[in-house]
This record gives structure tokens, sequence and C-alpha cells, in this order.
């Protein structure tokens, strides 16, 4: 019973994404049209072939994570190398059409009042009134050019049109072109009014534009997505694959490079330094707190992790506000206790360091809890043993319980340096980048990482948008994370199977 | 173990000794009161301020006059303020909770079902591809999505032009997104498949049951307490996840809670403290909560190199 059910919906399922494709494709997007029909043609073959039985388990997982993650990655690896941003929004053949239905009315352009006359199984007339005299045509369906005739006999005898009924009409009207017999074309321009117009650009057969007005010759420029005429180019440009441009900016043009290394080296600086900094402290605290003898040992591990369970986005919002230079909490506290004030999100300097307190509150607590594991599960045996030989405390710590922590911990710690690489909360929120960079030609501030840098480009707006530029940048930050991975994998001795730490 | 023990103990013995452990341990304990006070003085600073009457960035933390006017606010029930005016919140927090509150559990529900069949076939089939599809998970697990933001945007706007539902500013289209992270989940839940015993399943399917029934009325109710962690996890991250809101969604009433807090506050910062004091609190303890109910389970999954939201 359920069987069928599941059977029916798969059906509909397939054939949804067949005609899905197909309507993509007859929209003229091939590529997503492909793979609607790719994916769609594939589900068909996994779930009635009877070879595919784990494809069959594996499939939904796997859908989406292709299209969510594979495909946008994919995408994103695209982007990078195109020029998509403010002013080139637009694909080549958008950006052609939209140019090419630009219209224009000439000086002294000639114009016309007319009148519809509507006829019952024949073309309506409109007749067109000058000082010269009359004309006519009939609206015949489907033409689209159509000779204005003098016309010198009475008025048809029914009502005209009137002009909310032309409005109504218009855009049949709007296909029309009327020639007058000296050769004129005339558009509809108003609901009362035929004007001589014409087309602004023509196509010619190699791909330029001609602007029909003043003769110049656009020519397509593939490589800066504009048609252009000498230095000038004409809006808006189209999309374009400009190749490796967007890299060579960011590493060899003076306006964009030192601010891009200073972001890069800022970005490795906040990773090392929060892992450092909330492993030491976690792991400080877990020692203290791991003491045999010590009381209220299960409220000290609940009432030190509190921080963490706190949604990010909601402390670090809290922390701005602490941070105000002159009304925030932490200098209200510190004023009372004698110090100055300190400017904590105002100078490239303290605010770097803000993030990192920041960061070390919301991020201790993990390395706590980590640690606290590792310590409870080292044998007891191992200490009595270092007893019976003679070692002190500190050296039982030097020589068992730290090597033990960093053994276990190697794997952890890069998982860490991976996870704040992209820490854009604990960034954006608390500082949105700033202070800015004093010249700098993109938004960017001195604690800006990568991540953060990649959301100004494309869509803080302000200085106008960057796709390709703000894609490229993620690509840094792939190969950032690969590189981690790699380490990790290497650490961790993985590469087959090793699940035994879930659940 | 500890140095500050070490320095107490390592003598011998005496009576005189064991007074000077006693006070060390007494000087631990304050050591971390005093440490737990700067630590949660952030919390307890919000929790007084969502009552302070005075409620502005610059208040103390002894609040000189309690008020409930914040949590009014928040809440959209309509009060007297100072001059005697009525005053109604025109900003819909409570709608920004409860959008965050439905796309994350929508997203944690279809999150189970997609990463279930695929754990499932992972721990219990033998085909060609499983290894390397087991490491292709791993790998891609390390990469955050928001790195692909850029590419999220124009793909639901896309989207959108076809299924309005789907696209951009909808909740439909920010779910699509978020289910693309199967990876960690699957690799989540096939651990503990990994942990059941085939043999229940296999006796079931000798006695004519298919596979997927084997899966669906087996193994399932056997993993409930892992589905419920996967499920809370997601409910989790989906909650706190700011980037991917703040660039997909747009009209007011529809943003998430995260990011129309932001937008809330980053507007007045000092004139909305008050308010945003109670709504901080209002959105942190629930997803507290849950924390402190998995958050065993939590850990052990960054063991495995995943990320917290």
């Amino acid at each position: 019973m359920s069987d069928k059910l599941l059977k029916l919906f798969l059906v509909v399922y397939v054939i949804a994404g067949i005609v899905l494709g197909i309507s993509l494709f007859s929209h003229g997007y091939m590529f997503m049209g492909g793979i609607s029909l790719f994916i769609s043609l594939g589900s068909a073959w996994i779930f009635f072939s009877k070879k595919t039985q784990a494809l069959r388990f594996m499939y939904p997982g796997l859908l989406t994570f292709v299209l969510f993650m594979i495909l946008p990655i994919l995408f994103t690896v695209y982007i990078a190398f195109t020029n998509l941003g403010t002013g080139h929004f637009l694909s080549k053949d958008q950006v052609k059409s939209t140019l090419l239905s630009e219209k224009v009315i000439p000086e002294n352009a000639v114009n016309m009042e007319y009148s519809i006359y509507p006829r019952i199984d024949a073309p309506d007339i409109l007749v067109a009134h000058t000082l010269e005299g009359d004309y006519k045509t009939y609206l015949e369906e489907g033409a689209t050019t159509l000779a204005l005739q003098p016309f010198r006999d009475r008025l048809p005898d029914v009502a005209p049109l009137t002009l909310s009924e032309i409005y109504a009409i218009k855009d049949t009207l709007s296909q029309f072109d009327f020639v007058t017999p000296e050769g004129k074309k005339l558009k509809y321009h108003r609901t009362d009014l035929l004007i001589e117009s014409s087309k602004r650009y023509e196509s010619l057969p190699d791909g330029t534009l001609k602007d029909t007005v003043t003769g110049t010759l656009w020519i397509e420029d593939n490589e800066t997505g504009y048609y252009k005429s000498g230095a000038e180019t004409l809006a808006p440009g189209y999309y374009v694959n400009t190749g490796f441009k967007n890299f060579k900016s960011l590493i060899s043009d003076s306006r964009l490079n030192s601010n891009f290394f200073k972001v890069l080296q800022w970005t490795l600086m906040w990773s090392f330094f929060s892992v450092l900094l909330t492993f030491s402290f976690g792991t400080f605290l877990a020692i203290v707190i791991n003491d045999k003898g010590l009381e209220l040992k299960a409220i000290y591990r609940v009432l030190f992790i509190i921080p963490y369970s706190i949604p990010f986005f909601i402390s670090v919002l809290i922390f701005k506000g602490m941070m105000n230079k002159d009304f925030g909490a932490i200098n209200q506290v510190l004023v009372e206790l004698g110090f100055d004030k300190v400017p904590w999100l105002e100078t490239p300097f303290w605010a770097k360091i803000s993030c990192l307190v920041v960061n070390l509150w919301l991020g201790f607590p993990y390395m706590f809890l980590v640690v606290t594991g590792i310590l409870q599960s080292i044998p007891a045996s191992l200490y009595e043993a270092a007893k019976l030989d003679g070692a002190g405390k500190i050296a039982t710590f030097k020589n068992i319980t730290l090597p033990l922590i960093m053994s276990a911990v190697g794997p952890l710690l890069v998982g860490s340096f991976a996870f704040n690489l992209n820490n854009f909360v604990g960034i954006y929120l608390l500082t949105g980048g700033g202070p800015p960079i004093p010249g700098a030609t993109t938004a960017v501030g001195e604690t800006d990482i990568l991540i953060s840098y990649t959301y100004r480009l494309a869509f803080e707006g302000g200085q106008g948008q960057d796709f390709g530029l703000a894609s490229s940048i993620a690509l840094f930050i792939f190969l950032i994370v690969s590189i981690l991975t790699l380490i990790n994998f290497k650490l961790s001795g993985m590469g087959g199977e090793s699940s035994k730490e879930a659940a | 173990m500890s140095e500050l023990v070490a320095k107490g103990t390592s003598t011998k013995n005496t009576g005189f000794n064991f007074q000077k452990a006693q006070m060390t341990k007494l000087a631990k304990h304050l050591f971390l009161w005093t440490l737990l006070m700067i630590v949660l003085f952030p919390i307890i600073y919000i929790i007084s301020i969502s009552f302070n009457a005075s409620g502005s960035i610059g208040s103390k933390l002894i609040p000189d006059s309690l008020t409930l006017n914040h949590w009014k606010y928040i809440l959209g029930i309509p009060y007297l303020d100072a001059a005697g005016k009525e005053v109604v919140s025109p900003f819909p927090i409570m709608l920004w909770l409860w959008n965050s509150i439905k796309i994350s559990s929508v997203s944690a529900v279809l999150m189970l079902l997609l990463s279930t069949t695929s754990a499932y076939a992972l721990s219990r089939f033998r085909f060609r591809g499983r290894q390397s599809s087991l490491l292709v998970l791993m790998i891609i697990q390390m990469f955050p999505n928001i790195m692909a933001m850029v590419a999220f945007y124009f793909m639901l706007d896309f989207i959108g032009g076809f299924v309005p539902w789907l696209g951009t500013d909808s909740h439909g289209g920010l779910i699509l997104v978020y289910l693309g992270g199967t990876p960690f989940n699957i690799w989540l839940i096939k651990g503990y498949f990994d942990t059941i015993p085939k043999s229940i399943e296999e006796s079931a399917i000798m006695d004519g049951c298919t596979k997927f029934q084997a899966f669906w009325k087996i193994v399932l109710p056997l993993s409930t307490p892992i589905l419920a962690v996967v499920g809370l996890l997601t409910f989790i991250n989906t909650f706190s996840d700011f980037i991917l809101p703040s660039i997909l969604l747009k009209s007011g009433d529809k943003l998430t809670f995260a990011v129309g807090i932001q937008i809330f506050i980053s507007d007045a910062f000092s004139g909305r403290w008050g308010p945003f004091a109670a709504a901080c609190f209002l959105g942190a303890f629930p997803i507290s909560a849950i924390f402190f109910t998995i958050h065993k389970y939590i850990i052990s999954g960054l063991a495995m190199g995943g990320t917290k939201g």
C-alpha cells in the first residue's frame, strides 16, 4: 500500500522533472534544462532499475547535497572568472535586445493625431489627421507595416474608439509601423498621437551595433563586456569571462592587493590567535576544575559552558553594545576601577583585540569541554605509576597530562581554525569589518576577514557590487580550507572509515 | 594534577599542611567564582537591562527602578510610556522569532528525511563507490556553504523566476539552501546505524519484509536518540545562521530573528537597548535549553571536525 503510494509519487516526480526540463529548454536555459532532465531521467533509472538499490537509498540526501552544495561551489568557480556585478548584470543577448529595442525620436519629428473607427467583420480603420489633410489605413491583424493613404471621404458613420479603448489595444498598435506617402515611419506614441521614430541601433551582420542617428559603430568588446566605440562604452554592460583577471587584480593591482593581503594576513592571525586563546584558557580551566578533591565540579562545568549555548549572533550583538566607548558597560566598569576608557571598536588595534576577546568568550567553553573529556579518559593507573616512580605533580603534568591532551586535540584545533576562518558573525556583527582602511577603493576594513570581505564586496552595495571579485576571494577561502582538510586527514590518519566517534 | 594543588600537597602531610591545602582549595573556589562573575557578566547584565526602567545603553548594572515595558515592547503588547502616551512596537519581533522557528523546524524535519536514508545505505549496503562516497562527504562537510553565497543568491533568483515561493526573499528558498548541508548529518546518523546489530533486520527480511520496510519500521524507531540530536542540532544551527538569511531575505516581515534583531539594534543602538536586551533573552533561552539537553552529542559531533552554530 505505502509502496504503491511511493511509486506513484516517484512517477509524478520524474514526469514533473521532465516537464520542467523541457520548459527550461524552451525558455533558452540550456544548462539548467540539461541538469533538470539529467536529474529526472537519472531518478527514473535509479528507482525503476533492479540494480540500484543502494543508490535508491542514497538518492534523497545526495540530491540536495549535489544541488545545493556541489553545484553552488561550481557556480562560484564560474562567477570568479567573470566580471558579474554592478554595470554587468545581464548576459550579452539580454543587453543586445535591450539596446535594439531603444527608440529615438528625431528633431522635427512628424506627428499625427489619430482616431480609430471600429468595423464589424473587417479591419478597423485608423484615420490620422494633419494640417495638410487626413490619412487612413486598415489595421490588418498580423501586419507590421501599414501604408497611410490620403483620405478625403467622409469619416465613417460610427463612433471612434475612446482613449481608454485604445489604451487597451496599445500593445497591438505598438507593433505597427505607419508609413506615410513620403516614406516616414510613424509609431504609436500615445493614445491619441503617432510619432515618427526609429530604432536607435541597428544590428550589422558582424554583431556590431550602428547608431542610426550619429552613425557611430559600437563594437562588442568581449574582454570588458561592453559595446565600445573607441574609449567610449555603451551602458549597460554585459558579463563576460574575464579569465584570471579577478585573481590577478587581487594579487598585483596596486589599489587592491595591499588591502587583500592585509585581509588575508588578519584572517590567518585571527584564526590562529582565536584557537590559541580559546584552547589555552579552556585547557587551563579544565585542569583547574578536574581536581579530584574539588567540590561543586558539576556546577562549574555547567556554568562555564553557558556562553557556548547562546547563539553567537546574540552574544556578539550584546558585546557590541557593551564595548561602546562612551556608554558601554565595560568602560563603565573600567572607569569605576580607576582605569581610562578603552576605544574598543574604534582604533584598528583595539578593534582587533575586541574581536579576539569576544571570540575567546564565545569559544573557550568548547575547548573546556573537549579537554575535560580527554582528562577524564586518562586512566588513573597512569598517575599511580608515575607516583610510584616518584614523579612530582608538575612532572606528571608535563610528562603525562599535557602530551596526552596534545595528541588528542590535533584535528580539533585544525577544525577550530577552519571554523574561525569563516566565523563571519564573530567579526561582522561586532565591528562590521571596520574601522575602514583609509584610501581603500572597495568596502574593506581593518578587521575584515576573507568571508566578510566577500560578503561586503557582493552584498553591501555602497561602492557597487562585484560578484566576480567576491567569488574569487571565496576561492581563496576554498583553497585554505582544502589545505586544512588535508592536514586534518594526515593528523587523524584517516582516509578510510572512521566513524567511531559518532554518536 | 593542577599546579595550584601541587604547591599545597607536594610536601609531607602534617596537620599544618592539611590546613594549607584547605586554604588553597578555598583560594581556588574564590578564583573560579571571580572568573565566573566575569564570564557570566554579559548575561546577568542583559537580564538586568531588560527589566531596567531607564534601559539605555549606559544604564547601571543594578537598576534604580524596574519595568516590564521592554518585554511588552518586544511581545507587541501596548503600554503607556513616561509621558502617558500609548506605545506599540512597530517592529514585528515576535514574527521574526516565529519565522526563525518555522524555518528551523521545517529544515530540521526535511534534513532528517533526507539524511537518514543515505546514512542507511552507507551503513548497510556494500556497493561500488561506497568508500569514496564516505570520503567525499567527509571532505565536503569541512567547507561551509556560506563560501558559495554569491552562487546561492543567483540560483534562488533564477528559481524564483519560475517558482516564486522557492526564490529569493522566500522562506522556501532559504530552506532549500540549508538542505544542501546533509553530509555532516549523514555521517552522524551513519555512525549510529553502525552500532545497531544487523541481525534484527535480517530476520525481518527473512520474514518477507522489504529493505525499505526494515529501514522504516525497525532501524528508524531504534535510532530515536540520534534522530533527536540531529534534528535539534539542525534546528540550532539554522536558528543561529545570520549570513544566508541576510543575503536571501529582503522584506521586513520575512526576516529571521537573527537578521531582524541585528537591523533593529543597528538602526539605533542606544535607544532600543532595553527591548533589545529582552529580545536577546527571549531568543537565547530556548536555544540554550536545547543545547544543554544535547550538549554531549554536540561535542562528539564537533570531535569529528564539524562546526557549531
